[in-house]
């Protein structure tokens, strides 16, 4: 464990500090630094350039060669045999154009993001091990997919904690749930305090994006505090005779889980919100309504300080309804996503906020179907923006079809090594002791991708 | 389901760091070359060699499993364990604080026919299991020493058994159909759509938590939140934590507020006045009668009225206090 330590605490002055001069100054004691969860943190290993991130996870992979990678040479060939044997080429039907000043291309279909393209810095060549759907999303997520390891974001809240002690540092909205989905999001080894705090069931449309007994059935907050009064008198009884360091954890939670009832859905309403904001993302009407919503819940969470945002969109697994399925889903996206990205940076906030929009994997340029793609992991496209990396950069180059990256290649390990350095932390020094060895989120790979840093 | 010998067993290759697709070289079937015990026969070329590593698990020569297993009751019971690292016996495993215990226990558990009913009584009779958790020893924070009891939170099925038994709702008989017909009638369509058909809220029962369906990814919520064993993965030791959202859960959740309901009825029927019915619910939930003094707050608390939802306020406080989750 580290002497020194970047911890930012709400009340203290953005100040390095000592570790122990942070429990001395911390009254609570034993009980509240549990349940923090400042008492694991580590503390960053150098200054960061992104304070949190924002994950916009496309789910089911998002075609390359219809969004950020434009194959010309593909379309001249549709219909040609591919790669595989009895299966055909086939050429996206859309237009690219080059946008902005740095000619990053964007797909037609995404106007909206288009005029944000100097923000974009594009990964053209990602990979990952694994080509089916649960793997590669474990992998995505945690870096491996043959065991339950903790998720990225358990990574970057084990190692920086929250910012806003009275909310959760790891949030996921809109998340998948069902075959497996928790473990995406868990803590696994790592303390129970870093596990996402899940809002929404994507396996359940009708949920709402709110967390569970967030609010009381029956009390208004006078009576409730007056109940809540009752028993911490009582709890208090408890922890003069024992001295338990338990009872004090008990004690602690109770406040903090009242002062997040106040907090998170003050967060989480809206309707504060200008006419001009909300139709900034989109999310005053359909179709863009459902996903521009979240997209301004994660600009609202960023802006509290919460560590760790993830967004899910799905159904970009588009086997035998590619035209129909990529207008959908643009539509529903393009335009969430360029407000979220130009409301970051009106705030200021873009700076030291990494942005991240990918799925698990890419699709192949070839299709038995020829209105579908298969899955690809050996080249694919992801993206980040703000947070210290390039802006209006492109690294890596895939095949003239699209089949496999030729250079510049990120694997997910790279991807999260170079998540973590832009969060102020070295991918070799952030572990864990469980069973007997340290843990990394990169395993005993992953390189940070120096080439995209700003 | 279950594993069967395959008509020609073969010998495996290696799968170097545990790839599907990284193979090594063919290793044939045997014993650890590190551990080695005497008189357990070679797998024969016939078989897989399961029989033999029935054998060579539980033979009288090898301590390791006998110690494992009581390792783990001793810590189920005692709140830790003899090893703290139940999962690792190895070098980079904690050593045993009390060696000789722990093979004491070990070796009688082979002798009386690895019977856990004996094991668990004998460990319950001892003196040092019946010990007070009131005492503190400076010396020895961790209790390490076992001079006491150390106090722990009770685990989230005794948490939820405890909430339906004190409010009286509790079913204690097995249920008479099996749950998942019950709750999952529609899982064979699960398996083709790849959406849930169970939720959470079709968990809400009054069975004792032993007979609760265990499905992955629905799992009662109260069991999410308590640190339940998430059963994608193995766990030997359940984490102790305390986590806001827990008492969130025991504030606002329409369960709890029921059970708490039929508390402060259960507690109302019985008594004349507030305090005998104080009595009744301190001795049914704390295994204590309440002091004057908390029977004089409990009672301003109450008001003059004393209503029902006062009652049911009260009795919430009860089942949320760390009196009620935490054991000693």
């Amino acid at each position: 464990m580290r002497t020194h330590s970047t911890i930012q605490h709400p009340t203290q002055a953005r100040k390095p500090m000592l570790r122990r001069d942070f429990l001395r100054h911390t009254s609570a004691g034993f009980g509240a630094l549990a349940l923090s969860g400042l008492a694991h943190a580590q503390g960053s290993h150098f200054p960061a350039k992104a304070k949190r991130v924002i994950f916009l996870c496309m789910r089911g992979g998002p075609s390359q060669m219809e969004t950020f990678d434009p194959k010309p040479e593909l379309t001249k060939r549709t219909g040609q045999p591919g790669r595989r044997a009895n299966v055909k080429l086939l050429g996206s039907k859309w237009k690219f154009a080059k946008h902005g000043q740095s000619g990053i291309d964007v797909v037609e279909l995404m106007p909206e993001i288009a005029k944000h393209a100097d923000k974009l810095c594009l990964l053209r060549g990602m990979t990952t091990d694994n080509e089916n759907h649960p793997q590669a999303l474990e992998q995505l997520h945690t870096g491996s997919f043959q065991f339950v390891r903790p998720s990225m974001g358990a990574w970057a809240v084990h190692g920086l904690d929250t910012e806003n002690a009275d909310l959760p540092g790891f949030i996921s909205i809109n998340p998948l749930t069902a075959l497996g989905g928790l473990r995406y999001y868990s803590s696994a080894f790592l303390p129970a305090a870093c596990s996402a705090t899940l809002l929404g069931d994507a396996n359940r449309p009708g949920a709402k994006l709110t967390l569970g007994d967030i609010t009381n059935p029956r009390l208004q907050k006078s009576a409730q505090r007056e109940q809540l009064d009752l028993l911490q008198a009582m709890n208090r009884d408890l922890l003069a005779q024992t001295a338990d360091p338990r009872v004090e954890g008990i004690i602690e939670s109770y406040e903090l889980a009242f002062r997040m009832q106040g907090e998170l859905p003050r967060v989480m309403d809206l309707s504060g919100e200008s006419k001009e904001t909300l139709k900034l993302y989109g999310a005053d009407k359909s179709p863009t309504e459902t996903f521009g919503r979240q997209c301004l819940l994660a600009r609202r969470f960023a802006e509290a300080g919460v560590r760790f945002i993830e967004i899910s969109h799905l159904e970009w697994d588009l086997h035998g309804s590619l035209f129909s399925g990529m207008t959908r889903n643009c539509s529903q996206i393009d335009k969430p996503i360029a407000g979220l990205l130009q409301d970051l940076d009106q705030r200021g906030l873009l700076e030291d906020t990494l942005v991240l929009w990918g799925g698990e994997f890419g699709r192949t340029p070839d299709d038995a179907s020829q209105d579908g793609r298969g899955h690809n992991n050996k080249g694919y496209t992801m993206w980040m923006a703000g947070g210290g990396v390039k802006a209006g950069h492109i690294h890596g180059v895939t095949d003239e079809l699209g089949y496999e990256a030729l250079d510049g290649q990120v694997h997910i390990h790279d991807l999260h090594a170079t998540m973590l350095h832009l969060l102020g932390l070295d991918h070799e020094r952030l572990t864990f002791r469980h069973g007997g060895r340290d843990f990394r989120l990169t395993d005993v790979k992953g390189k940070v991708v120096k080439e995209i840093l700003a | 389901m279950g594993a069967r010998d395959r008509d020609k067993p073969e010998d495996s290759r290696i799968h170097i760091r545990g790839e599907t697709t990284n193979l090594g070289e063919t290793v044939p079937r045997g014993f650890l070359r590190a551990i080695s015990i005497k008189d357990v026969p070679a797998p024969s070329a016939k078989q897989s060699g399961r029989l033999e590593l029935a054998q060579w698990l539980t033979h009288r020569n090898n301590p390791l499993t006998a110690r494992v297993l009581v390792n783990r009751v001793w810590q189920k019971l005692f709140g830790r364990a003899l090893v703290t690292t139940p999962d690792d016996f190895g070098i980079t495993g904690a050593r045993p604080s009390h060696p000789e215990l722990l093979d004491f226990l070990a070796v009688r558990f082979m002798e009386k026919g690895w019977s856990v009913k004996w094991l668990i009584k004998e460990i319950v009779l001892s003196r040092a299991y019946r010990q007070s958790s009131s005492r503190t020893h400076d010396a020895d924070p961790d209790n390490v020493w076992l001079s006491r009891m150390t106090p722990r939170l009770i685990e989230a099925e005794a948490l939820r058994d405890a909430v339906l038994a004190v409010s009286g709702q509790l079913d204690p008989y097995p249920p008479q159909k099996p749950f998942l017909d019950r709750y999952h009638p529609q899982r064979d369509a699960e398996l083709s759509t790849f959406k849930p058909f169970m939720t959470t809220a079709d968990l809400v029962d009054d069975h004792r938590s032993i007979y609760l369906p265990v499905v992955r990814g629905t799992l009662p919520e109260i069991f999410m939140l308590f640190n339940f064993a998430p059963p994608e993965r193995p766990v030997a030791q359940r984490e102790e934590v305390i986590l806001p959202a827990q008492s969130l859960h025991m504030m606002n959740n329409p369960w709890i507020i029921e059970q708490a309901g039929h508390l402060a009825r259960r507690v109302t029927t019985g008594g004349t006045d507030a305090p005998s019915r104080l009595t009744r619910l301190y001795e049914l939930a704390f295994a204590r009668k309440p002091t004057e003094i908390e029977i004089n707050r409990a009672s301003d608390f109450l008001g003059q009225d004393a209503s029902e939802e006062r009652w049911t306020s009260l009795c919430q406080t009860v089942l949320a206090s760390a009196e009620f989750r935490v054991l000693r």
